[in-house]
């Protein structure tokens, strides 16, 4: 998942610097002279580039699509998405996908809950209040926060801040979706408040100006003028950083346990459907068997989900662009 | 206490005005009369903007930007410990060089802005705001049936105006305008233009611009800035026909600038 996320970008990069040096090698040649070989190779070489994330991608479809369609063979429609239990590892096997949509639903909702105050406000604090100088300071700090590896944060989770909740909440168990929820919530904050920070700061100060001409104060202005005039960047954001928490693995599958069950009760262990996939992977369920194909039924589900996200975060975006 | 009719008179004393370490306006000394219009004419970089920007406290917005002098509205000075700057820019209003109407906001609620941005928005007077304003800017019969669409689906022209609309729902007493037309076609400029000798009977206009003719169709006054200073003030007939300073007379017959 966070693989996919990050590709865009840094294939653009590198496309980018691809084209750089090479330009500058050859000064100004005029267009009808240019090597037509070397262009095409050049050109060839981009697109195969752009190629080989396409292809991947569509390889990655392709063995969950077949693999999926075997596990539906075995199982009917009717037995996954119509109960809500599941325990395909047991005598009496029960492939209810909603307990284990459940436990990712639970945990994601906690984890923005905590993510989008403390990510848009930062983000805020950032672009339109902070002195330039703590802004450069600060940001890098931030953006820190996102390279500790997923991990600790789960460690984290399991050993600090689950314990720390059992003070104030005793019936918490150590296994639970809060403790996982909220680490997640904090390792997605850089996520929203650096894209968020993107965008605000891209709105034209003239728009600033505008809004403090009138004799709007400087809050007035970020409330009513600034973040509406970014809101499809920060709704990007907040898009990706829920799409990064339904992926995340580690987190859940160590400090949240590893029992589906359909509940919203944050304080009892769950399974999430990434949590699902790490433990039969690792664990000895042999390949080409039905309980080895509900991983990628699993799978499944889970990319439709965030398909289904970004799909929904794209028509957002070109809604309030054809506004602005 | 003045009479309303007085309201809105600028005496500028002794103004100095740095971007860092760059002095950009240097010991100017004007008065601003209500209810007319003065014309501030220069070259680029004289310092015109910045001084109407010293006008309603936005220079001091700018990071590192700094100044010093006395600048009296009505007789109170606007920078003395204790006026509170955005209390003040809803007395002096600003229209800006390039039309900024909020983008996310439809041309009815772009109207409305002021009111919302200071609290003042009261629902009931809401409409009686809107068509007040449109119309004291000249747009109300081209948008009066597309109020919900947004204000910058507007030609440039329009959306000057709208600006000015804003502007004017505030109700403030001066209204500074920085270039307002240099981002506009002829017949665009000609509508504002008409708008202002309008407007000049309820506000106090000080308008920048690059443009003689402007300055000369429109003002009661005109000043001319060189280098941030202030070289010389007059009424606008009299500057353009015989002006006093042999700077000022290469200036408007086009020997620089």
């Amino acid at each position: 998942m966070d693989v996919t996320s990050a590709t865009p970008p840094t294939l653009a990069a590198g496309a980018g610097a691809g084209a750089g040096p090479n330009a500058s090698r050859r000064p100004a040649p005029p267009a009808a002279r240019a090597t037509p070989a070397r262009e095409h190779l050049i050109e060839g070489f981009l697109f195969l580039c752009g190629a080989l994330s396409i292809l991947t991608t569509l390889g990655i479809l392709i063995v969950l699509g077949y693999e999926t369609a075997g596990f539906f063979s075995e199982v009917s429609f009717g037995q996954f998405f119509g109960d809500t239990e599941w325990t395909p590892l047991f005598a009496d096997k029960h492939f209810g996908i909603w307990a284990l949509v459940s436990g990712t639903v639970l945990t994601s909702a906690i984890a923005i809950t905590v993510a989008l105050p403390f990510g848009l406000l930062s983000a805020i604090y950032l672009s339109e209040l902070a002195p330039r100088q703590t802004r450069r300071v600060l940001k890098p700090l931030m953006e820190l926060l996102a390279g500790v590896p997923t991990i600790v944060y789960g460690f984290f989770a399991l050993s600090v801040v689950t314990p720390a909740l059992q003070t104030v909440i005793p019936e918490l168990a150590g296994f639970n979706a809060l403790g996982a929820g909220i680490v997640m919530g904090v390792m997605i904050i850089p996520m929203i408040s650096s894209l968020s920070e993107d965008a605000l700061h891209a709105v034209p100060q003239s728009l600033r100006e505008a809004a403090w001409g009138l004799g709007g104060s400087r809050l007035a202005g970020i409330f009513q003028v600034v973040l509406p005039a970014a809101r499809s960047g920060v709704a990007a954001a907040i898009t990706l950083a829920l799409s990064r928490a339904i992926g995340e693995t580690m987190i859940v599958a160590i400090a949240a346990g590893q029992q589906p069950r359909f509940t919203f009760d944050p304080r009892v262990p769950v399974e999430t459907m990434t949590a699902y996939i790490v433990q039969i992977s690792m664990g000895d369920v042999p390949a080409g068997t039905l309980e080895f194909r509900t991983v990628f039924a699993v799978g499944a589900a889970l990319f439709l989900m965030t398909f289904a996200m970004n799909l929904f975060a794209q028509r957002l975006a070109k809604k309030y662009r054809r506004l602005g | 206490m003045n009479t309303p009719a007085a309201n809105g008179r600028f005496e500028v004393t002794d103004l100095d005005a740095w971007f860092s370490k760059k002095q950009v306006l240097k010991h100017v000394e004007l008065a601003l009369p209500a209810r007319r219009i003065t014309a501030i004419i220069g070259p680029s970089g004289c310092g015109k903007s910045t001084f109407i920007r010293c006008l309603n406290r936005m220079h001091e917005l700018v990071p590192e930007a700094r100044l010093a002098g006395r600048v009296l509205l009505d007789g109170a000075d606007i920078y003395a410990p204790g006026v509170d700057p955005v209390l003040l820019r809803r007395r002096v209003g600003m229209v800006f060089q390039k039309p900024n109407p909020f983008p996310t906001m439809s041309i009815r609620d772009n109207v409305l802005a002021g009111l919302r941005l200071t609290g003042a928005y009261d629902r009931g007077r809401a409409d009686s705001v809107v068509e007040t304003a449109l119309r004291g800017a000249a747009l109300w019969d081209e948008v009066k049936d597309r109020l919900d669409e947004p204000g910058v689906g507007l030609s440039g022209g329009q959306q000057q105006r709208l600006c000015i609309a804003r502007t004017l729902a505030v109700e403030p007493e001066v209204v500074l305008m920085d270039e307002p037309c240099s981002a506009l076609d002829p017949i665009a400029t000609a509508r504002i233009e008409d708008l202002m000798s309008e407007l000049k009977a309820r506000y106090t206009l000080v308008i920048v611009t690059h443009n003689m003719q402007q300055a000369a169709r429109v003002s009661d006054r005109t000043a001319f800035f060189l280098d941030g200073e202030l070289i010389e003030v007059a009424e606008t007939n009299s500057l353009f026909t015989s002006p006093q300073d042999r700077r000022t007379e290469d200036y408007i017959t086009g020997k620089f600038g």
